[in-house]
């Protein structure tokens, strides 16, 4: 892939994952902090997903573990930018968070039955970056 | 040429802290301004104000008069319904009246099965009885595989006519109690449980009781001055 065509995408994956960081920050914060004292009438309502089982991976809320996924992809998107490294491991957390957020979509699609429209930016967010990096990826 | 490289580093690094960290305030402004526990009115007016067949704590002729549309399913109405409804009544005594309705929620299975059996149970006199129960227990309720073995443990334990608590549960009048609840708050489009209104005007409310009772002080010294 030309040095070129990989920087524009890095350019635009840090961008992506700047907004991904926001996302989950916002969530991490509502994990913490929550004052939401309501049952929702509608559903596809931000608690249902958040106060979830599925809501954290060894004790650790799985909002944080976004914000540093998110965290990660920026800064090394940063550092390829600057120094032309990293390229490889960019991938590989952008494969990884993708399939991650796909199983995410589908418990809440069809085990938890709800939606967080926060998580499905989120990933939205893993989508494109994923289709960037693979889709656009020619040898 | 070493100190420009230097200075760059730093200046390129700098730059991408700054950007994180207005990300971060940025996201942090946003979450406080959403997330103030603050008490405030809405414009909704409740739209049935005749509360002589609804369940009911305290005085009839109160000035506060406190509406709570509530769902036997819904955690935070268990939360205020155990840390707020003694409280009130102990602290305004006969200032207030507090009035239940039903608001079963469609993504709460079984909370209307819950609602019935509050009714029926107050077919016998004890529907606040079943209802702190259910509320006291609500964990149970929520993890059981048998709502309704839960519920007739819960009648037994009450000591009523278990027959004529069967009977009840499934009698027009209990389930068009309910259900006319239900209509009024679709029709209000009620945005979940638990709902209040306060003398007629929906009410928005934090979960501080102190800060709740505070409010109603004041709304009690602008009632008296008119």
């Amino acid at each position: 892939m030309e040095k070129s065509k990989k920087n524009v995408i890095i350019y635009v994956i840090f961008v992506l994952s700047f907004f991904g960081f926001l996302d989950a920050l916002y969530l991490s914060l509502g994990y913490f902090y929550n004052k939401d004292l309501v049952c929702s009438f509608k559903i596809g309502n931000c608690n249902d997903v958040l106060k979830s089982n599925y809501s954290k991976i060894l004790g650790i809320p799985l909002a944080f573990l976004g914000t540093v996924f998110y965290f990660c992809i920026l800064f090394l998107s940063f550092y390829f930018i600057r120094y032309q490294k990293f390229f490889n491991l960019i991938k590989f957390l952008i494969f990884f968070g993708f399939m991650f957020s796909s199983y995410l979509v589908y418990l809440q699609a069809f085990i938890i039955k709800s939606y967080c429209l926060f998580c499905l930016f989120s990933a939205f967010i893993c989508l494109t970056m994923f289709v960037l990096m693979f889709l656009f990826y020619r040898n | 040429m070493k100190k420009s490289k230097f200075s760059s580093f730093f200046y390129e690094w700098f730059i991408f802290i700054l950007i994180v960290l207005a990300g971060v305030l940025i996201v942090y402004q946003i979450f406080y301004s959403k997330n103030k526990g603050n008490i405030y009115y809405s414009n909704l007016a409740l739209i049935n104000q005749d509360y002589s067949k609804d369940w009911f704590l305290g005085n009839r002729n109160a000035k506060l008069v406190l509406v709570y549309y509530s769902d036997f399913k819904c955690p935070a109405c268990a939360y205020y319904h155990t840390k707020f409804l003694n409280n009130l009544l102990k602290d305004f005594k006969d200032q207030i009246l507090i009035v239940f309705r039903h608001f079963p929620l469609p993504g709460h299975s079984g909370s209307r099965e819950l609602a019935y059996a509050a009714e029926a149970a107050g077919k016998q006199g004890k529907f606040w009885e079943m209802a702190d129960s259910i509320f006291n227990n609500q964990q149970k309720f929520l993890l059981s595989k048998d709502l309704n073995k839960e519920i007739m443990n819960l009648a037994l334990f009450l000591n009523i006519d278990i027959e004529k608590f069967k009977s009840d549960l499934n009698s027009e009048e209990v389930k068009n109690k309910v259900e006319k609840d239900y209509l009024d708050a679709l029709k209000m489009n009620l945005p979940g449980t638990p709902s209040f209104f306060l003398n007629g005007r929906q009410i928005f409310i934090s979960a501080s009781y102190d800060e709740f009772k505070i409010f109603l002080e004041n709304e009690i010294k602008k009632i008296n001055s008119n």
